[in-house]
């Protein structure tokens, strides 16, 4: 009986340790239209597919973890297109899909918000896209290799 | 059998008993532990003697505490639960201006920061004045109409050395703009549903007013790139 209740102890101790989280850290990939993305037509839907590429390496700690110029999927959740006077048109992403060094996929939970402002510092920049918004519709319009967006991610070191 | 399950009873018994005796200090009792009894004025009419307690000290000591963004509720306990947990604060202030109303500022930059004073844990181990340390904006929300607030939330502090050495900093700075409530209840009164136009606050962190505690872990989450 002794024996059985210091099994149980040993196994319950092991248990607890074993849940016991490892130290998640995030890290950031920085991702670039590898098309072009326009909410001008109907072309982008909720559900439809846009392709990304990584700009930089990743590593995690010191390893490697996603090659500079691998293919990135995400999955658009939700489009405000035609936006008028000041309003911004708005793509939301979330669900990125990447491949690590070794080929092995990797799906990132992460929520990208992109506003056609993105990007814009100048004074000339904004009078240019809100004069442009009051007499047409503004929409989103991003070239491949335009901008850069970050994406979010947790990794612990023992994944 | 039951020897043991009678022996788990107790113990977990014992342990409850334990626990829930265990009294939660307050707040004053805390400060009144952590202040030296010469710093408490002793002339004030309800003071006891130089160790006592003084309530009236007490409260100006606390009204006096300036509570840095991090230090939320119980700053004095926290300095004390963080000292015990071997984690030494370290005192920052933004390296530039960093704003919300800054366009290029997205979730997922590295912002930076400047170690304001030495915290040296050893003789070669620490933080020295004038280091640079990254932080992480993990959250960015923009302002909007109606009085919809800007808030940021920097954290995953790290300094990586010339030497490739690359020190983990534990800490989360939390910062929301103004809401502009006061603006949008009185133009209620005046414009109406115009008042709907007033836009929240943005966040704003400046190198000369602003400082932030974050804490150094002793065992010093380092890693050699």
């Amino acid at each position: 009986m002794k024996k059985i209740f210091v099994f149980i102890c040993v196994v319950i101790s092991f248990v607890m340790f074993a849940q016991m989280p490892s130290e998640a850290r995030k890290y950031v990939l920085n991702i670039t239209p590898a098309q072009e993305i326009s909410t001008k037509d109907e072309s982008l839907q909720k559900g439809s597919v846009v392709n990304f590429t990584a700009v930089n390496d990743v590593y995690v700690g010191s390893t490697l973890y996603i090659k500079k110029g691998t293919p990135v999927t995400a999955l658009v959740n939700y489009v405000e297109k035609d936006a008028w006077i000041g309003e911004t048109p708005l793509l939301i992403l979330s669900y990125f899909e990447t491949k690590d060094v070794t080929g092995d996929p990797v799906v990132i939970d992460y929520t990208l918000k992109i506003k056609a402002k993105y990007g814009m510092s100048k004074f000339s920049e904004y009078a240019k896209y809100y004069a442009k918004s009051i007499i047409f519709c503004a929409n989103l319009d991003l070239k491949p290799n335009d901008l850069v967006f970050n994406v979010i991610f947790d990794k612990s070191d023992d994944d | 059998m039951k020897k043991y399950i009678c022996l788990m009873i107790l113990v977990l018994s014992v342990s409850g008993i334990v626990f829930a005796q265990e009294p939660i200090p307050s707040l004053q009792d805390a400060v009144l532990k952590s202040v030296p009894a010469s710093k408490l004025n002793p002339d004030a009419p309800n003071s006891t003697s130089a160790g006592g307690t003084n309530s009236a000290s007490v409260e100006k000591l606390l009204k006096d505490f300036k509570m840095t963004p991090l230090m939320v509720e119980t700053p004095v306990m926290e300095a004390k639960v963080r000292a015990v947990a071997g984690e030494f604060p370290v005192k920052v202030r933004p390296a530039k201006k960093i704003s919300t109303s800054d366009p290029l500022l997205k979730e997922g930059d590295y912002v930076e920061f400047q170690v304001v004073e030495d915290a040296m844990i050893t003789a070669d181990f620490g933080l020295k004045k004038g280091e640079i340390v990254k932080g992480l904006i993990t959250k960015l929300v923009d302002n909007g109409f109606n009085g919809s607030q800007a808030s940021i939330v920097i954290e995953q502090f790290e300094i990586i050395r010339d030497s490739g050495e690359k020190l983990y900093l534990i800490g989360e700075i939390k910062k929301t703009g103004a809401n502009h409530d006061k603006a949008i209840e009185s133009s209620n009164y005046i414009l109406g549903p115009a008042a709907f136009w007033i836009r929240g606050g943005e966040v704003h962190f400046d190198p000369e007013k602003d400082v932030f505690t974050i804490y150094l872990n002793n065992i010093g989450q380092a890693e050699k790139l």
